[in-house]
């Protein structure tokens, strides 16, 4: 591990937004910067997570005039300063559904191979958080490009090759400092759930009643969906009049009644108990089986965010009950 | 105070589901956050304790009710909520002998967030009316305006003027007001939260869901958040009963009562309608009248 | 690195309207850069520009110069599609999907079911298999609609009809002046011509009330479920399993179907 002067990082970073599109925790949101003045946190975690990045919630995929089309271009570089590691491993997450060998998604591609995820470490992790539920943790360094440990006037800092160059000549010795009890102090705050085996759990569990009962009090807007850093479900629709087009993908949402809507009126998923099933089950049963890994981080914004207060905490600690 | 509310609540709840003249009671239980409660609903009589009532009970339960339409429903209400089964009433929406209502006199309902920057997860000793939820602080109908069994002694209701809020932010100028328009309806990721919170927004196909007639793009470009807010806010007009859950249920933090506030307060004083009181009385946008006034016509 | 998104330029050479009641309409595509190579029972998007993209069975067999497509009048889309007349431009991304697993079907026997207008992709099945007639045993039809306007494709069924190498059944649901063939509901059909199930695959697509009846006659001719595939329609967007709306259960209807075996089916969620 270094050691980097937090003054002298952020001076390094300002230098760094003429070559690279920074993103950085604005207050209660995460957004693009033009001055590390501008960063400031204002909870553990930001509101909107850092796959506005990746997925803009609206975009592009190309414009249509007069029989052309034309596919916008994006050679920017991006830096994504002090996410947090469950975000880290979100993006990782995302990688799984967007770089796939039969059908590579350009757009997602295009800026992810350009990025540096700069994660920092959570000292105080939140309430909500429940991040060890799914072996990772507040100090959890291997999704990104670098992990910082915030040290008071320094962080600590650890990474690959790519994000330690942008710091040249600024890293110092750490001098031995040991951060084991910093990190088993934020682990231990954590409270998670067991979700052990709750993948397999799930496959016999398509007809439970259990669906009715966690959906009851769910009013079924898409507050969690949208600021789940990774759900990733689309909707592609043309925007535009004249004869200028635009086809564009803006974020969906599997909680919405029209979301699987049909033109005919058919809608498989009309009841809000098979939608709850689907958001629980994408994330603790069809991820697993499609990538070996569950869909879901524990970083608690379905949870802090929902306006009835459904916890998908008590929702995992109901199925593992049955 | 509170204790003996839920110990009433709890007795009449038990009550209804046992002598079967309800089949579900739709409450509030324990949130799993600080300063949290969380819509509940009961069949089983032995699982009313799980009700309680407190300060952060101020989701509008009677957005649930029509999600039973096979069932007789228990319902515990504050004054808006009450009001909202009255609006619902009167646009034929729920039928008075499918509910029971058990009425509690509110005192306001705290901010969460307030609540969580200014003490943390301590709850304060003392509660203070700036802790209130704002759609509190104006509230006219602190009682149930319509009940089967009211759980506590009714509370003293305002009188002062209920709308100061709006008042004042008339005085702006057209260009301070759509300058903040803009900046509120800016912050909007479209999740609808606010609609789905809404026991009035209950349109089986919501105007943005549509595509023939397509009437909205969607994605978040400013105009197109606007005319969100104000399309919403126009089929709220007289409609409203200012519960305050729209703004509540953002997670964005976006102000948007007062587009509703100042539609409400424009049908009151244009048709001296207040909706909410009388289930008879359908809201003046839903119906016609020939002393209707038309200034706006030439 | 290729853009799954983007879709390639065609031309309508020939639209007419399907049937009689003149909610199905039938256009004739040509690519403008080549013949698109496609698996039956595989779909493509087609795009008007402005209006969006909606996805649609392949009616064509590989070995025509054109893609064919049937589409109903349903929606926005499909409606903005109904209005394009011959030489329109239009845009195309495809083919997508799995497709029927003709390969499998090889020296086996083929029941082919069907009802109103998902004869779509079976057509295109059909004419492969009788291009490929050799590879095949016994090839037996079953199809039915409300009346017979609404049967698809109708010249080519009676020309169909006169071969001796496929069995060709139609049925219309009730009596109609003029109809020659089967009167009665499809899965009463099935039961009637009962085909063996020894040896063979049953194909079956159709509206869900006719899948709902057809499934029992199937068990009691007893096909086994691995031996039974259906193509399902789902609300489909991107088609390439990237956007997550035509799940079901693990399984993108878009990608991994939409071809599916009944026993893959019978483990999933009943979500389509």
């Amino acid at each position: 591990m270094k050691k980097i002067d937090k003054k002298r990082l952020f001076e390094r970073l300002n230098n760094l937004i003429k070559d690279y599109v920074v993103y950085a925790p604005k207050g209660k949101d995460f957004g693009k910067i033009e001055d590390t003045s501008e960063i400031k946190r204002e909870s553990i975690n930001v509101r909107l997570s850092p796959k506005q990045v990746f997925l803009p919630q609206e975009e592009a995929l190309f414009t249509f005039k007069q029989g052309d089309i034309k596919v916008p271009e994006n050679n920017e570089k991006y830096i994504l300063f002090g996410i947090r590691p469950c975000d880290a491993k979100a993006i990782a997450l995302l990688d799984k559904n967007f770089d796939t060998k039969d059908f590579p998604d350009p757009y997602y591609i295009d800026r992810r191979k350009n990025s540096i995820l700069i994660a920092e470490a959570c000292i105080e992790p939140e309430s909500t958080c429940f991040c060890t539920a799914f072996g990772s943790g507040p100090f959890e360094s291997k999704d990104a490009d670098a992990l910082i440990i915030d040290r008071g006037d320094y962080y600590l800092i650890d990474g690959n090759e790519k994000a330690l160059s942008l710091f040249d000549g600024l890293l110092e010795d750490d001098g031995g400092e040991k951060i084991l009890e910093l990190k088993k102090k934020a682990e231990d705050s954590i409270k998670s759930p067991v979700v052990e085996g709750i993948d397999k759990k799930l496959s016999s569990m398509i007809d439970d009643p259990i669906w009715d009962e966690v959906s009851r009090k769910c009013i079924t807007c898409g507050a969690c969906t949208y600021l789940c850093p990774t759900c990733y479900c689309f909707d592609i629709q043309d925007v535009g009049k004249d004869d200028k087009y635009m086809r564009e993908r803006v974020w969906d949402s599997c909680m919405f009644t029209v979301y699987t809507l049909e033109a005919s009126g058919h809608n498989p998923r009309k009841e809000k108990e098979k939608r709850m099933r689907q958001r629980v089950m994408h994330k603790f049963n069809y991820y697993p089986f499609l990538y070996d890994e569950y869909g879901c981080v524990g970083c608690g914004r379905c949870i802090k965010y929902c306006p009835v207060n459904v916890d998908i905490r008590k929702i995992i600690t109901k199925i593992m009950e049955v | 105070m509170a204790d003996k509310i839920v110990e009433n609540i709890r007795k009449e709840a038990k009550r209804i589901l046992e002598e079967k003249i309800v089949d579900i009671v739709i409450g509030f239980e324990k949130g799993t956050l600080p300063y949290t409660a969380s819509p509940v609903f009961i069949e089983n009589p032995d699982d009313v304790d799980k009700l309680i009532w407190n300060r952060y009970c101020h989701n509008n339960l009677a957005v649930y009710l029509r999600n039973f339409p096979d069932k007789k429903i228990g319902i515990i209400v504050k004054g808006c909520d009450s009001r909202s089964i009255v609006a619902l009433m009167a646009e034929k929406q729920l039928t008075r002998e499918n509910i029971y209502i058990i009425g509690v006199p509110c005192e306001g309902m705290l901010d969460k967030n307030k609540l969580l920057e200014e003490f943390g997860d301590n709850p304060p000793a003392e509660v203070k009316e700036e802790f209130l939820y704002p759609s509190c602080q104006y509230c006219e109908h602190k009682n149930p305006v319509i009940y089967d069994f009211l759980t506590g002694e009714p509370v003293q209701e305002k009188e002062e003027e209920p709308y100061p809020d709006v008042v004042e932010f008339e005085k702006k100028t057209l260009d301070e007001r759509w300058k903040y328009f803009q900046e509120e309806a800016s912050k909007c990721i479209r999740c609808y939260a606010c609609r789905q919170a809404c026991p009035m927004c209950y349109c089986e196909e919501c105007f943005v869901d549509t595509n023939s007639p397509k009437w909205l793009d969607p994605g978040i470009d400013l105009p197109d958040l606007q005319v969100w807010h104000i399309i919403r806010a126009y089929h709220q007009a007289g409609r409203c009963v200012d519960c305050g859950a729209c703004e509540r249920a953002c997670p964005m933090d976006i102000k948007i009562l007062w587009l509703t506030r100042k539609l409400n307060k424009d049908v009151r004083d244009l048709f001296e309608f207040e909706i909410g009181i009388d289930p008879e009385k359908v809201p003046p946008l839903g119906t016609f009248s020939l002393y209707d006034k038309e200034e706006f016509l030439i | 690195m290729n853009n799954p998104y983007i879709p390639m330029s065609g031309k309508i050479k020939k639209a007419w309207f399907e049937s009689t009641d003149r909610s199905l309409r039938t256009l004739d595509i040509v690519l403008d850069n080549g013949k698109m190579d496609f698996i039956p029972g595989q779909f493509c998007e087609i795009s008007i520009m402005g209006k969006g993209e909606s996805p649609f069975g392949i009616a064509s067999a590989p070995s025509e110069d054109f893609l064919r497509f049937t589409v109903n009048k349903t929606g926005y889309v499909t409606a903005a599609i109904h209005w394009l007349e011959e030489e329109t431009p239009v845009w195309i991304r495809g083919p997508l999907g799995n497709g029927y697993p003709v390969e499998k079907f090889e020296g086996k026997n083929i029941v082919i079911v069907s009802g109103g207008f998902a004869f779509t992709t079976l057509r295109s099945l059909l004419i492969y298999l009788l291009d490929h007639r050799d590879k095949y045993k016994d090839i037996t039809v079953v199809y039915g609609a409300r009346e017979p306007g609404l049967l698809l494709y109708r010249e080519e069924l009676q020309e169909w009809a006169k071969r001796d190498d496929v069995n060709i059944h139609l049925a219309v649901d009730a009596e109609f002046e003029g109809w020659q063939g089967h009167v009665g509901f499809v899965p009463t059909i099935l039961e009637k011509v009962s085909p063996s199930s020894e040896d063979a695959y049953l194909v079956m697509c159709g509206p869900p009330a006719m899948i709902k009846f057809t499934l029992p006659v199937i068990k009691k001719l007893n096909f086994p479920s691995e031996k039974v595939y259906t193509s399902l329609e789902r609300r489909m967007k991107c088609g390439i399993g990237k956007c997550g709306r035509c799940n079901i259960g693990p399984y993108y209807v878009c990608k991994d179907g939409p071809v599916f075996s009944l026993d893959v089916l019978e483990k999933l969620p009943k979500e389509y």
